[in-house]
């Protein structure tokens, strides 16, 4: 556990280095009666924890993003060849042959089907992995605010305050479409559309904490166009060969919803032979699916609030997550909304990767101190 | 560390300012033998050039270091300016404004952006780009590593104008990077304490600190010997740099300073109140110097010492926060209490989270007791 060493670590005599006695005093800077002295620092980590990448802003300036796979070598051979018990990121995924492989969320959530045990013990290794990345100082106290999906259930949040507590100090969780909110300062009369790869959170904000009714979560995200996507390039193209990670490549290289779009050529192997092939209607009809479901999501979260602030609402729409970074988004729901809603207005979130990160950093920075102690 | 070098030598026709960049006194024989220290053991190289405050001429050192590496050592030299907030490269060298931003903010490419002098032709120039302020980790992503990686592609040196660290904590991500640093440190402007706090944040980002450099020390002076002031292509050189007042204290218990009355002259003494004589403020500027490199071999001591301590215990010393105690939201904070409802409401949950699980782990482990 981090707690002990941190202790141990961070109490240092004054004019002798060598270690002393774990002291309970956790005041920062402050200087002991038997004369010992407490090392300064507090690090403050946003993590954003997806399907797709984990995300983390630090207040020591790192920030990091890695793909959330996560593998262990499936035999003695494998981690000699290696060199290395665990692997995570792109890394992983390009050594999954030889590896245990693990995508251990799903829907945004730590997966409870198949090998449960397994995806814990991943997402565990994943929270340690992008906290390392954070480059922490053992002599600081480390809190941490995590964002989770607005929906996520309570054996999920267990689940991952578990794994996160054996990193650091205290943490939170948060609401991830509140965090993006809460990072960009837009607390009143806004929604939040946060597209991840398992899920899309519309998230209702008045100046308050949202509630249940406030969060609307569908399925209709990265991955379910990754499928579309899959689909019809096998409908168009039969002979030709791929697996859904070439797939998601090429989505995120060519993602958009304009009419106008460049053209998506793309090279997929037909029995072993690099062919081209052309797949910007396809990629348009996969991206577009999700703009329905997000306009009825709003719709929902619209209708249902107080009709004086309704158009209010309307024209204060935030759109964040991996899945904005497709091109014409923004647009395509407007347009969308303008013909469900009679009009609306839709902002692009500037950093779709470390927004729910940015903003779960400046959550955590607002939290007084005695919260963090009592969640010790 | 004693550099001295003319004070506005920027300003002039690009190729003159690149021949008096060559010439700049101090760089030969002062940074040259520094960097001949760890020159061999690095290769390539990434050479970041910092300062604690701005215009303590880091530009003019960055420049001066990657023009002389590239013309005498013939070798292919990048300068990369990582200033975004305030380029000044472009101008004065006569480039293209493109460069660090654009790439960064992907309007433009890499390749488009890095140019080369014609008057020197192995060093190769990243300006700043577009002006805007840095964005909060844009130094850590992996665009910026591929850039800063430009020296196992293509070129020896990696030169690097970082922004000064007062300010800008993007600066501490740039010296992750680093082979070797040099803290350029400017004499009349830079306060003893805004040099110990950048020394401090230098040692504990493990930053590979070779020494510092002191500008514009004597700079009239210099500027004087080497013929500049008779150019016509350069900005007035100012006589003397602005003393800050606690540079000049006269009370050795606040700071350990003594100004010392040396019998001033006439002229000497129709100076203003509160202003030093040449004399004076080269005395001042060299005790100065003596102590920052007390100060700095000190600390380095305190670092081996540390790091040394670190790799015997395997524990890796990490990237200090920048917070020294928890924060918190400020008195004059926006929607203050809107926003301290929100904390509040966020801790609720939490604690509720955190009871529900202590109640959960007792009920699968009862009692020993029983």
């Amino acid at each position: 556990m981090r707690t002990s060493d941190t202790t141990q670590n961070r109490t240092t005599r004054t004019n002798d280095l060598s270690e002393s006695a774990p002291s309970t005093d956790r005041g920062l800077g402050s200087t002991l009666d038997n004369g010992l002295h407490t090392e300064k620092g507090v690090l403050y980590l946003g993590i954003d924890l997806g399907t797709s990448r984990t995300s983390v802003s630090a207040s020591n300036g790192m920030r990091e993003s890695i793909a959330s796979y996560v593998g262990y070598p499936k035999d003695v051979v494998a981690k000699k060849l290696l060199k290395k018990s665990v692997l995570f990121g792109d890394e992983a995924l390009e050594k999954r042959l030889s590896l245990e492989f693990f995508r251990p969320l799903g829907h945004g959530v730590i997966k409870s089907d198949g090998d449960a045990e397994g995806n814990l013990r991943a997402s565990a290794d994943l929270l340690g992995e992008i906290i390392r990345r954070a480059m922490p100082r053992r002599d600081e106290l480390l809190y941490a605010v995590i964002g989770t999906p607005a929906q996520a259930s309570i054996h999920n949040k267990e689940a991952i305050v578990k794994a996160a507590r054996e990193h650091v100090d205290s943490v939170m969780l948060c609401s991830e479409p509140f965090s993006v909110a809460y990072g960009l300062d837009w607390l009143d009369d806004v929604l939040v559309i946060d597209i991840g790869a398992g899920t899309t959170d519309l998230c209702r904000m008045h100046g308050t904490m949202p509630e249940d009714s406030d969060q609307i979560t569908n399925t209709f995200a990265g991955d379910s166009i990754d499928e579309m996507l899959a689909e019809l390039v096998h409908q168009k193209y039969p002979h030709a060969q791929f697996s859904v990670q070439m797939i998601k490549a090429l989505k995120e290289k060519h993602a958009s919803v304009s009419e106008v779009m460049p053209p998506a050529i793309v090279h997929l192997p037909v029995k072993g032979k690099p062919t081209e092939f052309d797949i910007t209607d396809e990629v348009r009809t996969a991206c577009r699916s999700i703009v329905e479901p997000i306009v009825e999501g709003l719709g929902e979260l619209i209708g249902t609030f107080d009709p004086e602030f309704q158009e209010r609402l309307k024209n204060r729409v935030l759109l964040g997550g991996g899945g904005s970074q497709i091109r014409g988004l923004d647009a395509a729901i407007e347009e969308h909304m303008r013909e469900l809603l009679g009009g609306g207005r839709v902002l692009r979130v500037d950093e779709p990767v470390y927004g729910g990160a940015n903003g779960a950093l400046k959550i955590a920075h607002d939290m007084p101190e005695s919260f963090w102690e009592k969640l010790k | 560390m004693n550099l001295t070098t003319a004070n506005g030598i920027f300003g002039g026709k690009p190729q003159s300012t690149l021949r008096l960049l060559e010439e700049m006194p101090g760089i030969p024989d002062v940074v040259w033998s520094i960097l001949s220290r760890v020159d061999r053991e690095c290769d390539p190289m990434r050479l970041v050039f910092i300062s604690a405050e701005a215009r303590a001429g880091n530009t003019l050192m960055a420049a001066a270091t990657a023009v002389a590496l590239a013309r005498h050592l013939r070798v292919p030299v990048c300068l990369l300016e990582a200033n975004v907030e305030h380029p000044a490269l472009a101008s004065y060298l006569g480039l293209r404004a493109t460069g660090l931003t654009d790439v960064l903010d992907g309007r433009a490419k890499l390749e488009e952006c890095v140019q080369r002098l014609p008057q020197c032709p192995d060093l190769f120039v990243l300006p700043a780009g577009t002006p805007r302020a840095v964005i909060s980790g844009e130094f850590s992503t992996a665009q910026m590593r591929s850039i800063l990686g430009l020296p196992g592609k293509r070129v020896r040196y990696l030169v690097i104008d970082a922004p000064p660290l007062q300010g800008h904590l993007e600066s501490r991500l740039l010296l992750q990077h680093a082979d070797a640093a040099l803290l350029v440190l400017r004499a009349g402007s830079t306060r003893i304490d805004s040099a110990a706090h950048a020394h401090r944040i230098l040692m504990e980002a493990g930053a590979p600190l070779l020494g510092s450099v002191f500008n514009a020390y004597g700079a009239a002076h210099a500027t004087r010997e080497s013929g500049l002031e008779a150019q016509n292509d350069f900005a007035a050189v100012p006589l003397r740099d602005p003393i800050e007042p606690s540079l000049v204290k006269t009370d050795p218990a606040s700071d350990g300073l003594r100004k010392v009355d040396i019998g001033r002259s006439g002229a000497q003494q129709a100076l203003p109140e509160g202003m030093l004589s040449e004399v004076e403020h080269r005395r001042e500027v060299e005790m100065l110097e003596r102590r920052i490199a007390k100060l700095t071999q000190q600390l380095e001591a305190t670092e081996a010492d540390l790091q040394r301590m670190a790799a015997a215990k395997g524990i890796d010393l990490g990237l200090a926060s920048i917070y020294r105690s928890v924060q918190g939201l400020s008195p004059q904070e926006e929607a203050l209490a809107l926003k301290k409802d929100l904390m509040q409401k966020i801790f609720q949950a939490n604690l509720e989270l955190k009871q529900s699980m202590e109640q959960r782990s007792s009920a699968v482990s009862p009692s020993i007791a029983i």
